[in-house]
């Protein structure tokens, strides 16, 4: 569904992925692990059109999509949930849905999306009407995801949806992504709670430095002794 | 009473104008980022276009504005798409950008004005149209700054509607709060603030028709509505588009006070506003505090 195949990406003059190729097939969960700086984000970031390759090349569904402005490729039904989410404080959490689909000219979809995202997230149903910067930390993290959701993108992209998290609530998020799994999204999560991700995940890829040292199922991840000692901390 | 009437009035006119410049420039410093200083400059244009279309073709002043509404949105975005997004994507910060496209704003600016001098040279000119009076709450004013008034109010208020309530409205507030994040939403952001740009330069454009009705217009009336537009924009909010619309009814209410007692010292009392709010509330004073955030 989606081949990375050797992209280097600059920031400027500084070099933060060195030929990383990796793939993600439909009705995956593939995890990216790495710790700070790994290049995690960078590499979302570009696979979502924030950021461009200056070689290699990024196919979707049998399109390139390095060059594509970010736009475009949320168009194709790629949506990212960055880095501590991407939602509009000073508007509604309806507002924030509403543009979650936008230019999908098609109203009866996007009321058919609302329902199916009332249905995982009950509460984005009772706030509709707040401002988005009203609500709690976990209830953001779940409006950032509930808008990448809103175009049924064919690839969600989440960025580290843990992050600051209290327990119980990362459990739940990951519940979340399986949960969309089973309901036809493929999904690729970065993150940093090496855990939790290897126990959802089918497939992942280790970053370190940039560049991709490792990738295997997540079963014999858990079992790789690299992974256990510098991952897992076992 | 009547003199307080007469100086509230005559503020609010004035003050509507105000507010449509104002935020007009919001939209192209607040959300496009553009600190456009050629601002005032389409004010005159429109001013002159309203009058032409009247003197020669003895087209209704309102009609002109109506019509050249959509001619300045459509070019306002063609610059955009033409300068300053090509300014945008070869500057490396958003600083950059900012004091380039502030530079190229400044090309823009002499070359209206030097092709509106030649034009027309220095001298003033003036129509009248709806120049009978009406008594308008008991107190007798020309025709054509009444209307002036109510277009300027309708304007306002159409335009918070459509911010408020449509897709490509809130399309515009998500762009000014965060360009990835609508970029993220499927939003293209540089056609939206294209956008921006151009409503930008057709409020200009449709104060200075709507100024045209009721004063006498030279090729070089356009800085000081610039300067105005700045004084509003920091009073207002940047940003904040009703904060620029009541920010300048307020510059309005003033400049009509104090013109009435001391006409030379209206623009003193603006910058006067201007610098006290600077100095006790830069984020403007109609920005409401959110706790700590
Ligand atoms: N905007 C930027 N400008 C310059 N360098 C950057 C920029 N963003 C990231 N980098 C550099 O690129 C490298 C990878 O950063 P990236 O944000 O992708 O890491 P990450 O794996 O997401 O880390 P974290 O877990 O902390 O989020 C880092 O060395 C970082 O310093
Ligand atoms: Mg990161």
């Amino acid at each position: 569904m989606l081949s990375v195949n050797n992209i280097n990406v600059f920031y400027r003059k500084i070099q933060a992925l060195w030929a990383v190729s990796f793939d993600v097939m439909q009705r995956e969960i593939v995890v990216m692990l790495g710790s700070n700086g790994a290049g995690k984000s960078t590499t979302l970031n570009t696979l979502a059109g924030l950021l461009h390759p200056s070689s290699g090349s990024i196919r979707f569904l049998c399109q390139e999509i390095q060059e594509m402005p970010s736009f475009k490729i949320v168009s194709l039904s790629i949506s990212l949930v960055p880095e501590g989410g991407a939602f509009f404080s000073k508007m509604t959490v309806n507002e924030n849905l509403e543009l979650g689909a936008y230019g999908r000219k098609d109203r009866g979809k996007n009321i058919e999306s609302l329902k199916w995202i009332y249905e995982i997230f009950p509460v984005l149903k009772l706030k509709g009407k707040k401002l988005a910067s009203t609500l709690s930390g976990g209830e953001r993290q779940m409006l950032a995801i509930a808008r990448g959701l809103m175009r049924r993108p064919k690839l969600l992209m989440l960025d580290e949806p843990s992050y600051g998290l209290a327990p119980l609530m990362v459990s739940q998020t990951f519940k979340t992504v399986k949960q969309l799994r089973d309901l036809g999204t493929t999904i690729l999560v970065v993150e940093q709670n090496s855990k939790h991700a290897l126990a959802v995940g089918d497939r992942g890829y280790l970053l370190e430095n940039g560049k991709i040292v490792l990738g295997d199922t997540c079963e014999n991840l858990r079992q790789n002794e690299y992974v256990r000692k510098c991952y897992l901390g076992l | 009473m009547k003199l307080f009437l007469d100086i509230i009035i005559s503020g609010l006119i004035q003050g509507a104008i105000y507010g449509l410049i104002a935020v007009g420039l919001n939209l192209q410093y607040g959300v496009a980022r553009v600190l456009n200083v050629a601002h005032g400059e389409f004010v005159m244009v429109g001013a002159f276009a309203t009058y032409i279309m009247y003197t020669v073709f003895g087209i209704n002043p309102l009609l002109s504005v109506a019509f050249f509404s959509p001619v300045s949105l459509i070019a306002g975005f063609l610059i955009y798409k033409n300068l300053f997004q090509f300014i945008r994507t070869s500057s490396e910060t958003a600083e950059m950008f900012e004091g380039n496209s502030m530079l190229a704003s400044f090309g823009l600016l002499y070359v209206i004005q030097n092709l509106a001098l030649i034009w027309w040279g220095t001298s003033t000119k003036a129509y009248s149209y709806l120049s009978f009076s009406v008594g308008f709450l008991g107190v007798a004013f020309e025709a054509n700054r009444v209307a002036a008034l109510f277009v300027g109010v309708a304007v306002m208020i159409s335009f918070y509607l459509f911010l408020r309530y449509s897709i490509l409205g809130k399309a515009i507030r998500a762009a000014a709060e965060s360009p990835v994040s609508a970029q993220l939403s499927g939003i293209d952001v540089h056609r939206v603030l294209g956008i921006c740009f151009g409503l930008g330069v057709m409020l200009a454009c449709v104060a200075g028709g709507l100024v045209s009705m009721m004063k006498e217009i030279t090729a070089n009336m356009g800085f000081p509505y610039l300067v105005t537009a700045l004084i509003v924009l920091v009073l207002g909010g940047l940003g904040n588009i009703v904060g620029s619309f009541l920010g300048g009814l307020i510059i309005g209410l003033v400049t009509a006070a104090v013109m009435y007692w001391q006409p030379e010292l209206s623009l003193v009392a603006s910058y006067l506003i201007f610098t006290i709010v600077l100095l006790i509330r830069p984020q403007g004073i109609f920005v409401r505090q959110t706790n700590g955030r």
